[in-house]
């Protein structure tokens, strides 16, 4: 029973747990430095009012507040890491091991060619589960700490209902740009093709979110990019979750996973 | 369903498969487009219980039509049926049954021989008595992992989890290719065995010694299209084998002593010493002409499969 899951989910351990562990870290280390970034963060918030930095660190970021701050570098961290991550593994799972040929032997065994391909991709979900868990518990005891060492005011601790909702903003893009970058693995079947073309793709909508934030004429831009949505500076300003932009996201990573399953199961293995 | 048709394990019927067209310039700077034909018309039938050997020089169409047969390439057209089970629809319950080792084996490099078994085991229960005996036989060390193996003992770890489950139907793609000869042999014993129990072999490959040693019937491949399909016995009576011989110095014949009622198609004297002959079919009446001879040398091997393939359409 879920013998690829299982063996996935060792072969993929470090690498899985790594990435999670590396962005949760900075909140016990920013933490700690935050007596003496607030001073120079008030100076720095008078740059942020330029667009540009608007641009590049997302808009409404008040770093002159420890869940500003928080927000700004946790989630613009977490932002690469959803880049880099979902351009080179969920477009690599199939497509590698195509250009390896272990798939010959894999596929002579009884086990449909969409659920081999859907046990993978699981695992990759299931790693960046760790994103939400690890980041909402660390969150927990850094406010828990620094309110007890008088580093923050009861004012000024950061809101987990917020931040759970931003972690599971993340999750929902993790999986729908994952399901892109999966889709462009099965429709190349070769790893070095399928990771341009998913970098085009998530790339390309990073960009478009980012550059249609500069000015009102191509704002319409940002409505094609999965980044638009479910944002976590618009989540952290607005504290909710809209439903509208939780529905894109998943139906377009569901249809972009559906199609994957489905191409892989009736492709040719040349 | 008849009881021929029950007594046949795998039958492929007229399996047709273009790739697409390939491009090339001529000396004229002209562009030539022609079809790249991976198998033509294909069909042939492999029966219960027997070796059915698939021979082909490379790039014939062996490899397309295996995997056809696996459902990893879609046909043009034609059809094909294992256990009288269609390939396509009924691919999970086939795999439930079968073997297969391809011909470019790559197995998961960071795993162990053993972690294989057990992966591997739990798509397709292992045989433990049968798994003993091929740890036996292979001396690969399983608990090692892949990627530290040489390409030799890779195959054998490949060997070992195709037949571990002992599957009913076997598709071995040039299986013995990398292996030392100890283990080739050993490796054609099991396959012998596995006849002698009733399991089903189709074993492809271009090594016409490997195809007379274990097969009971062979077909052969050229250019995507079935060419011959015999008898291993009466394919041998076809071949043409090259024979060299070094004479000792003290008598050594002229091109008109040798026989000329035995199976001789031609002799070229090489050197003053050294003969070079063609000899088809049997070779007795001509051994028997050597004795009064002394030999100082004597070769013999058996004809490529191109010269098969001209002899067959001589």
């Amino acid at each position: 029973m879920l013998t690829v899951y299982r063996k996935n989910l060792r072969k993929y351990l470090l690498i899985g747990i790594s990435f999670p562990i590396v962005i949760v870290l900075f909140i016990p280390l920013i933490g700690s430095l935050w007596p003496e970034l607030r001073n120079q963060m008030e100076f720095f918030q008078e740059f942020l009012k330029n667009p540009i930095y608007q641009v590049m660190l997302g808009e409404l970021v008040d770093l002159s507040t420890w869940p500003g701050m928080y927000f700004m570098y946790i989630f613009m961290m977490l932002e690469w890491v959803m880049i880099f991550a979902t351009i080179f593994i969920p477009a690599r799972l199939i497509s590698s091991e195509m250009d390896n040929n272990t798939l010959d032997v894999m596929l002579s065994y009884p086990i449909p060619r969409w659920r081999y391909g859907l046990e993978k991709y699981s695992v990759y979900l299931t790693y960046n589960l760790l994103y939400p868990i690890l980041i909402l518990s660390t969150t927990f005891l850094a406010n828990e700490t620094m309110l007890n060492i008088d580093f923050i005011s009861a004012e000024e601790t950061i809101d987990l209902v917020v931040v759970g909702y931003a972690t599971i903003g993340s999750w929902l893009l993790f999986f729908a740009l994952g399901a892109l970058s999966f889709l462009c693995g099965m429709i190349f079947l070769e790893s070095s093709k399928a990771m341009a073309f998913s970098g085009l793709v998530i790339l390309g909508q990073y960009m478009m979110e980012r550059f249609g934030g500069i000015t009102e004429s191509i704002s319409f831009l940002q409505d094609y990019s999965l980044f638009h949505y479910l944002s976590a500076s618009a989540i952290n300003h607005s504290g909710k979750l809209l439903i509208g932009d939780l529905i894109i996201v998943a139906s377009v990573g569901l249809a972009a996973l559906a199609a994957a399953l489905y191409i892989f199961q009736t492709r040719e293995l040349t | 369903m008849s009881k021929s048709e029950s007594d046949q394990v795998l039958q492929v019927s007229e399996v047709t498969k273009i790739y697409g067209r390939s491009y090339l310039t001529n000396i004229a700077g002209k562009t030539i487009s022609r079809r790249v034909v991976g198998a033509e018309e294909v069909s042939f039938i492999v029966n219960k219980g027997e070796i059915f050997g698939f021979l082909g020089p490379n790039g014939a169409g062996k490899t397309t039509t295996i995997r056809c047969i696996l459902d990893y390439l879609k046909m043009q057209s034609g059809m094909i049926s294992v256990f009288g089970l269609d390939h396509h629809i009924d691919a999970l319950e086939i795999r439930e049954r079968i073997g297969y080792i391809p011909g470019d084996l790559a197995l998961f490099k960071n795993y162990t021989g053993n972690e294989l078994i057990n992966f591997y085991g739990s798509f397709r229960p292992i045989d433990p008595d049968f798994l003993k005996e091929l740890r036996s036989l292979f001396r690969v060390d399983l608990s090692l992992k892949i990627k530290s193996l040489s390409s030799g003992n890779r195959q054998q770890v490949g060997i070992i989890l195709a037949l571990a489950s002992k599957p009913e139907f076997l598709i071995l793609d040039e299986p013995t290719s990398g292996l030392d000869p100890l283990m080739t042999a050993n490796f054609h014993r099991i396959l012998k065995k596995l006849k002698q129990e009733g399991y089903t072999i189709f074993l492809s490959s271009h090594d016409l010694a490997e195809v007379q040693s274990v097969c009971d019937r062979v077909g052969i491949i050229r250019e995507g299209r079935m060419i011959l399909i015999e008898n291993v016995e009466d394919l041998r009576s076809k071949f043409v084998q090259h024979i060299n011989i070094k004479f000792d110095p003290s008598k050594v014949p002229q091109i008109s002593d040798f026989p000329s009622n035995s199976s001789i198609i031609s002799v070229n004297q090489i050197k003053k010493t050294v003969f070079s002959l063609t000899i088809s079919e049997n070779i007795n009446s001509f051994l028997h002409w050597l004795r009064n001879y002394e030999i100082i040398r004597l070769t013999i091997e058996d004809a490529s499969l191109e010269e098969i393939f001209l002899q067959y359409y001589e």
